[in-house]
């Protein structure tokens, strides 16, 4: 089969996407050192397996993200003739998943927590041949654990739109997880230190629900995308504007009685098809056909392939 | 919306800790203040488990490495003693509800009960190794030998069985040829280790969940002594 068009990057964009990439290997290697330092403060309790856990799922999203857009700018070739620009849609859909992951994780942890009748009990802890208070190391092994998550959070929150990939902002919405989980524990570790052993869980569980929130909001965003639905803004607060603004342009040239577009979104990228009615008496329709569909492409680099098609009367039920 | 969680959760942290500097961290039910002020004995609980706590001179008090350590601290802070014996189930349910303030029953760190009860930091870490009289040769493997252990300590004979020995029975004075033992007994014994650890716990006190500072100033008492409590430990392989 003959494959579409490779995707290019606009010079722009491609400088944002390298970015992107570098903050998800910087992800990565921050997330394996946090582990590390957690191993050496936390020893070999619960604990630590719990959040050794918690370093697995969160550094899900970075990974998906490396190999799903690796995958995305794959070449179309014979056998993939639409690209595999779907392998974003893919990655998404799995960084949506662990999301939903950590979230029910940590609501299930407090809740067995409870149950369970636990209580955190803070002791002593040797530091260099002192005993100190042990909640003082287990805070600064927080704060190094939230503070680069805050950081490559904020990073990626603002690179993700210039993108168009939900992706890294299923990423981003991992690091929002990972800190205000990380302030979770450290309001537990506080109120411990007062006696109040009940703070721990119920700090805990407020912030799971909020990323329960969050997860399943991108697992929906996720699916609905694969499900072809009419595209959405990068962070789904809206409608994309893209398809309105083919059809306008369509329906403003000369030669066209009026138009309407079909788009779905594949990965970074848009593809649909547009009907288009001629007016009577339009020649040399062929190469106008062409002009329009190239005059598309021009309005967006997301606007990838548009196959213009001239009809007698528009498709009955249009899209909205 | 993105911004909220942060800054409640560091201004609640530092509401609290300013609220409080003067003694913290705190206990849930303030134990440690009380006892020290009189108000009431610590309450003790024990268990057997050789050779960490062991049976006392009949008075109902127990003896070993962990009882001795526990009234030395608490002559330290001047607060008397109550003993609670039980069943080591029995003295976490009672840890739990806080009728009891401490338990010493030979607890390991990855003891079975989590973070139901409260724990100090290991106290000591405790490798139990085969240890060989003088003349005899350790074989290269210990399937189907037999060693000895000190027949109040059946937690060593099922170490023995991971490694496929045959686990008997023996008294303090008839370890030889090959016995089992925590590290720091073997030279009292007159043993050389034989061969690699086959456990290695870390010892720790149970205490009471949510008593911060009650298990912080039992650390602060046991963590500059854990070189002296391996000794107390040879001392009492002689008994």
């Amino acid at each position: 089969m003959r494959p579409i068009a490779a995707v290019e990057f606009p010079p722009e964009v491609e400088a944002t996407y390298r970015k992107a990439r570098r903050l998800a290997w910087v992800t990565v290697a921050y997330v394996a050192s946090a582990a590390a330092f957690l191993y050496a403060t936390m020893g070999t309790s619960q604990a630590m397996r719990t959040s050794f856990f918690e370093d697995v799922v969160s550094v899900v999203p970075s990974v998906a993200f490396l190999v799903g857009t690796a995958v995305a700018r794959r070449a179309p070739k014979p056998d993939y003739p639409y690209g595999t620009h779907r392998a974003t849609s893919i990655a998404y859909l799995t960084a949506s998943l662990a999301l939903c992951a950590m979230g029910v994780f940590l609501l299930a942890e407090a809740a067995v927590k409870v149950l369970s009748d636990e209580k955190t009990t803070i002791g002593g802890f040797s530091l260099f041949g002192h005993v100190v208070w042990g909640g003082w190391p287990m805070l600064a092994a927080i704060a190094y654990s939230a503070v680069p998550s805050v950081l490559l959070g904020r990073a990626k929150l603002r690179l993700a739109p210039k993108i168009h990939d939900k992706v890294l902002l299923a990423d981003a919405d991992m690091m929002r997880a990972d800190w205000m989980a990380e302030a979770a524990t450290a309001v537990g570790v506080v109120g411990a230190g007062f006696g109040l052993w009940w703070l721990d869980p119920l700090a805990a569980a407020l912030v799971s629900a909020d990323i329960l929130k969050d997860g399943v909001f991108n697992l929906k965003t996720a699916v609905l995308d694969l499900a072809d639905r009419r595209p959405k803004n990068t962070d789904g607060s809206d409608w994309e504007r893209l398809p309105e603004q083919v059809r306008d342009m369509l329906r403003g040239l000369d030669w066209v009685a009026d138009a309407e577009v079909r788009m779905r979104e594949e990965g970074h990228i848009f593809m649909g098809e547009a009907f288009v009615v001629p007016r009577p008496g339009a020649d040399d329709l062929v190469r106008k056909i062409g002009q329009a569909a190239e005059a598309a492409k021009a309005l967006d680099w997301r606007m990838h392939e548009l196959t213009v098609m001239p009809v007698e009367r528009l498709p009955d039920l249009a899209p909205r | 919306m993105r911004r909220w969680g942060i800054r409640k959760a560091v201004g609640l942290a530092l509401a609290l800790a300013a609220a409080g500097c003067g003694d913290y961290p705190k206990d849930a039910r303030d134990t440690l203040e009380r006892v020290r002020a009189g108000a009431r004995p610590l309450r003790v609980g024990w268990t057997l488990a050789e050779p960490w706590v062991g049976a006392g001179n009949g008075e109902g008090d127990p003896a070993g490495v962990e009882p001795d350590l526990v009234r030395d601290w608490a002559k330290s802070i001047g607060v008397q003693i109550e003993w609670v014996s039980g069943s080591e189930a029995q003295l976490v349910r009672a840890l739990q509800r806080n009728t009891i303030d401490v338990a010493v029953a030979g607890f390991a760190d990855s003891g079975p009960w989590g973070a139901r009860i409260g724990q100090t930091q290991p106290y000591l870490e405790a490798a139990a190794v085969i240890g060989a009289a003088p003349g005899a040769a350790a074989p290269r493997d210990w399937k189907g030998v037999e060693v000895r252990y000190d027949r109040r300590r059946p937690d060593l004979a099922a170490a023995l069985r991971g490694i496929g020995a045959v686990p008997v029975p023996a008294d303090a004075g008839g370890m030889a040829p090959f016995a089992v033992a925590y590290e720091p007994e073997l030279a009292a014994l007159g043993l050389a280790p034989a061969g690699k650890a086959l456990a290695t716990e870390r010892r720790v006190v149970a205490t009471a969940p949510a008593e911060n500072a009650l298990t912080l100033a039992l650390d602060r008492f046991l963590q500059p002594r854990r070189d002296e409590i391996g000794r107390r430990l040879a001392a009492e392989s002689r008994r």
